[in-house]
């Protein structure tokens, strides 16, 4: 992070500014990736309206709102799409979409360059037949061409993959892909519960050995902010939020505590009452005694939204995070 | 001679400071109080005499000490992409 990246993460951290906000259009999707936290009975529920999300754009840009993304389900199932981002681009907003690539042809880039879309995060799982079985359709071929048609308008896009036990070994694979079409590689190996707090993606969780062999052989590295417990930070409800499609506000995209509903509030009292009574109430570091005390803890990189799916305490050990810390502690010795 | 934004950038004042992210480059800005007035004309489509007459109104220092300020750190954002020549 550079100088003015790091000065405005911090102003806003301490001041409490929602610079980071995610806005999940829709549940609904057109692909049954095997790790997808949103439940498949989730796809029929009721999605904020076009001009509700207007709304919260505003409120969002008066409060210093900066970085928003538009996730989903899949995004592009919306036929919205394209007046939300043109009304957030208007605000002056940094726009980030988050998709499987499914939906975007010639026509939908034009689109994506015409309203200049900031950023397009693809995610993309392994060979064609490690990708199409892990997302339940055919669809490799048509989101490497999307990629190449998104890269041929110069859009900014880059591709993103979880390593899971039925991945892991096409991620060489990942990585050529990638650096042949002139795209980073986003890669995490934390996978989240459910929001109905089905623990089944974790069945997708490499075992112990082939995740420390991986972390070996891939030579990933810890990063420094974690290395050292007591300047533990998490951006949930500080700098960062997330609005589901039901209007629920949560203080980040993996955290189910929810702060409000913007159809019984409105988003700026949301995130200047119950934010901050949330944070107050959780983010106290001398409560997080198990902590405190964990001969691991340098290695963790603690989430509380973890911990609280599978612990339902925000203070509790969560056993996924666990297990990569172990894993890094024994790579350190 | 008339400039424009860069379409690129994304931008808000946050605290204080107004800031300012070019997306084709991930750079993120950072102004100061005279740059940030200079951006927002920039933004409304003003000239520099424009630019000049509007801080010397508002601020009663020497127009002379204006424009070379003024004329300075316009450069600089033409140099860091901030702002384009308007064709």
């Amino acid at each position: 992070m550079d100088k003015i990246s790091d000065e405005l993460f911090w102003s806003t951290y301490k001041n409490r500014i929602p610079l980071y906000t995610i806005i999940e259009l829709t549940y609904r999707c057109n692909l049954f990736c095997k790790h997808c936290y949103i439940p498949q009975y989730y796809r029929s529920k009721p999605e904020l309206s076009t001009k509700k999300i207007f709304e919260l754009i505003e409120e969002i840009s008066s409060l210093g709102g900066l970085y928003l993304t538009f996730t989903g389900g899949e995004p592009f199932l919306r036929k919205d799409i394209f007046e939300l981002i043109n009304f957030a681009k208007q605000k002056k907003f940094y726009i980030t979409v988050f998709t499987n690539g499914t939906l975007i042809d010639e026509d939908v880039v034009k689109k994506l360059k015409f309203f200049n879309v900031d950023r397009v995060e693809i995610s993309i799982y392994g060979t064609k037949k490690v990708h199409n079985k892990f997302v339940g359709c055919n669809v490799f071929d048509k989101v490497v061409e999307t990629i190449r048609l998104l890269k041929q308008e110069n859009i900014n896009v880059c591709l993103k993959t979880v390593i899971t036990k039925e991945n892991f070994k096409d991620y060489m694979f990942l990585k050529k892909l990638a650096r042949n079409l002139g795209v980073v590689l986003k890669t995490d190996f934390v996978l989240s519960a459910k929001i109905d707090n089905d623990c089944s993606p974790f069945k997708l969780l490499l075992s112990d050995k082939d995740l420390e062999n991986f972390i070996k052989k891939e030579k990933i590295k810890i990063t420094a902010e974690y290395k050292n417990f007591n300047n533990f930070v998490c951006s949930a409800g500080m700098n960062i939020v997330s609005i589901s499609p039901e209007g629920k506000v949560y203080p980040c995209i993996e955290f189910p505590y929810q702060l409000g509903n913007v159809f019984k509030e409105n988003f700026t009292t949301i995130w200047q009452k119950n934010a901050t009574q949330f944070v107050k109430k959780f983010f106290d570091i001398k409560k997080y005694k198990k902590c405190l005390s964990c001969n691991i803890n340098m290695y963790c990189r603690r989430c509380p939204a973890l911990c609280f799916i599978e612990t339902s305490d925000i203070y509790g050990c969560s056993s996924v995070v666990k297990k990569v810390a172990k894993i890094y502690s024994l790579i350190s010795m | 001679m008339r400039y424009k934004l860069n379409p690129h950038l994304a931008y808000r004042k946050i605290g204080e400071f107004l800031y300012a992210v070019d997306s084709k480059t991930s750079m993120l800005h950072k102004f100061n109080e005279t740059a940030e007035i200079i951006f927002e004309c920039i933004e409304k489509g003003y000239d520099i005499d424009k630019i000049v007459k509007k801080i010397v109104s508002e601020y009663e220092i020497e127009e002379n000490v204006v424009r070379t300020d003024v004329e300075e750190i316009i450069e600089e954002m033409l140099e860091k992409n901030i702002i384009e020549i308007e064709k």
